[in-house]
């Protein structure tokens, strides 16, 4: 039997040549503004703050907003390219894996800002967000040197990664500075999802004589808490406000990502926006320290003050907290 | 999996496409968005102008050739489920041994793509082993081999195969220099797609048109007839397994080569199974496989601009294809019973 070209062969000629035809895409006029995010927005973590923060540029900067989920790192580029190619004036790629694509669509389309949650490549037109958690985790760190009874502290971290471990370096410079001469010892379990590894690393601490748990540890945050619980020893939030999920929690470092959003489409909105990389700290409000209500009660009076005034500082640049060079 | 003739394929793909549009309608009102606007932003966003037809050419190249592997396989019985894993094995292939190459552009592209061809016909001798062997049937184990790429990728981009610089879970990037450049300045289609074509029109004439071809297609449509005229059957098999391995190796060394630069995980949206989804369109036939592909990658394009353009939520408009291979399969099938 002789084989027959398909028929969809020519229905998709046909829509190839029937669709050539339309008009010019329409301008954008005014603020326009772009997101692309690697997963779903209803992810209630990471793609949902960034959605988040889309809208709040809708609602305070008046911008028109547009989203894409991208679902493989193949798509990176024709996306970005779309909204440049129709004047969006800001496009955010959400994830350091979108640096590549967006330096390669900036060189050509100088009037679109592009901007990278998290990276390192800087252009005239294209700058990473970095979030300096490292200030938040300093107070942390301040707080239980001042706090220790036995001047050991342990830090239980996910995946060895520099920036991870610049979050525990700055924890451990505050504890120092709380209490000289104490020590603060890193744990890594490999994972960010291993809640049990998380809580036998948090366990094995606290049987070491270490009396506050700093963690950068994502979902398995949850096994450092219970660890805490058990050892009736004190514990950090990190990423997000963490009081609410276990009374051990004495305080968070928190992000707050909607805000960096906002405050990045404004920076580029009045024009300010100069191709250097966007820290965001505790003096910009995208980084606060928040105290857990229900463990206020058993701080010192005195150390809540002292991390007021070493807060202070750090807002008006009159100490600079350590962070990892990476 | 067998020929079609010309009328039917034209009743199925009719109804299908029907289909097709009545459910992107149905779902684009369910969204709260304009039908109207929806495909308008679905046509303008797949072939509107040259830059996105460069869009849906550069998304084609990978479909294409993982259609065209599927198609081959399947003529000859096999039913490869995993080239996806396949897939992925061409692409770590290429990531790895891409930032080593040096010398020529050209010396060390065609490095890269011989590397990804292996990596991917390699992929499938675990399968091929097992099925000849013990008897596994190589659906179960290709799909337990793609979860295996999968969970590969996702380990060596943070370890073996990590960029040395920065933090970041990525491969070390291919220069610039041996990266495809776009045929035309202001679309993103490279030669890729060009290659794609040529070996689609390749594996047609060798499945449809030679002797190997015929053996092929004997041993598919009815193995024990083929084995009583004395056609090896398993060493066909093998065959058709491996070279539709390399194919679809070959379409992830190319994704590396020309779009992506890098690995990354998750490196892949599915390019595997959506090339089975559009074999199965094609009805197995190698040209009208990857004709469903161009499609696929368009409809994948185009819902991509729908989204930018209308806030359809993505997800709706991948559901398209979806109901454009079910209603083909069930109209299909339809028919058979009618004539039987």
């Amino acid at each position: 039997m002789k084989p027959r070209p398909s028929i969809l062969l020519a229905v998709s000629a046909f829509a190839l040549v029937s669709c050539g035809k339309s008009g010019p895409p329409a301008r954008s006029t005014g603020f326009s503004v772009a997101l692309l995010t690697p997963g779903p927005i209803s992810d209630a973590g990471w793609n949902a703050g960034a959605y988040e923060g889309l809208k709040a540029i809708e609602k305070e900067l008046g911008a028109s907003i547009s989203h894409v989920q991208v679902k493989s790192p193949s798509e990176f580029e024709e996306q970005f390219r779309a909204y440049a190619a129709k004047a969006t004036r800001l496009v955010f790629g959400h994830g350091f894996e979108f640096q590549d694509a967006a330096a390669r669509v900036a060189k050509e389309y100088p009037s679109t800002v592009f901007v990278t949650t998290s990276g390192s490549k800087t252009a005239p037109n294209l700058a990473p967000i970095v979030f300096e958690l490292e200030q938040a985790a300093y107070l942390c760190g301040l707080v239980s040197g001042r706090m220790t009874k036995t001047g050991k502290a342990g830090m239980v971290g996910g995946v060895e990664l520099p920036s991870i471990k610049s979050t525990f370096l700055a924890y451990e410079a505050g504890f120092v500075a709380g209490h000289p001469g104490g020590t603060a010892r890193p744990v890594f379990t490999g994972s960010f999802e291993d809640v049990a590894g998380a809580k036998a690393a948090a366990l094995a601490l606290a049987d070491q004589g270490c009396d506050f748990l700093f963690q950068n540890a994502d979902a398995a945050a949850l096994g450092v808490f219970k660890g805490a619980e058990e050892r009736k020893i004190r514990a950090f939030g990190t990423n997000k406000n963490q009081n609410a999920l276990s009374p051990a929690v004495l305080a968070s470092a928190v992000i707050d990502m909607p805000r960096a959003f906002v405050e990045t489409a404004r920076r580029v909105k009045d024009g300010k926006f100069d191709g250097q990389t966007l820290r965001y700290g505790l003096a910009s409000g995208v980084i606060s320290f928040v105290w857990n209500p229900a463990a206020l009660a058993n701080v010192p009076p005195a150390v809540v003050e002292e991390t007021k005034s070493a807060e202070e500082k750090i807002r008006s640049g009159a100490f600079v907290v350590p962070r990892g060079n990476f | 999996m067998t020929q079609e003739s010309a009328a039917r394929r034209f009743v199925v793909a009719a109804i299908a496409l029907a289909a097709a549009a009545a459910a992107l309608v149905g779902l684009t009102l369910l969204a709260g968005a304009s039908p109207i606007d929806a495909l308008h932003a679905l046509a303008e966003g797949s072939v509107g102008s040259r830059a996105a037809l460069g869009e849906t050419l550069a998304r084609a190249t990978a479909l294409v050739l993982t259609a065209i592997a599927a198609s081959l396989a399947f003529r000859a019985g096999v039913l490869n489920i995993g080239l996806e894993g396949q897939f992925l094995a061409g692409a770590v292939a290429a990531a790895a041994v891409g930032p080593l190459l040096s010398g020529a552009p050209f010396v060390a592209r065609a490095g890269l793509l011989v590397a990804s061809a292996l990596a991917g016909a390699l992929w499938v001798l675990p399968a091929a082993y097992l099925e000849a062997r013990r008897g596994v049937p190589e659906v179960l184990s290709t799909i337990l081999l793609n979860l295996i790429a999968a969970a590969a990728v996702s380990g060596l981009v943070r370890g073996a195969l990590q960029d040395p610089r920065g933090d970041y879970p990525q491969s070390r990037a291919l220069p610039d220099a041996v990266r495809l450049a776009p045929l035309v300045s202001g679309s993103r289609a490279t030669a890729a797609i060009v290659a794609a074509i040529a070996l689609a029109l390749l594996v047609t004439l060798v499945v449809e048109a030679t002797p190997l071809g015929l053996k092929l297609r004997a041993t598919g449509l009815a193995p024990a007839a083929a084995r009583a005229i004395g056609l090896p059957g398993a060493r066909l098999r093998l065959l058709a397994f491996s070279a539709s391995g390399a194919l679809a190796g070959l379409a992830g060394g190319l994704e590396v080569l020309a779009v992506t630069g890098r690995l990354y995980d998750p490196f892949s949206a599915g390019a595997g199974y959506t090339g089975i989804a559009a074999a199965l369109l094609g009805g197995s036939h190698p040209l009208a496989a990857a004709a469903s592909a161009m499609l696929f990658a368009a409809l994948g394009a185009g819902s991509s601009a729908m989204q930018r353009d209308t806030g359809v939520p993505g997800a709706l408009a991948t559901i398209v294809p979806g109901v454009l291979v079910l209603t083909v399969l069930a109209a299909r099938a339809r028919l058979t019973q009618k004539r039987a």
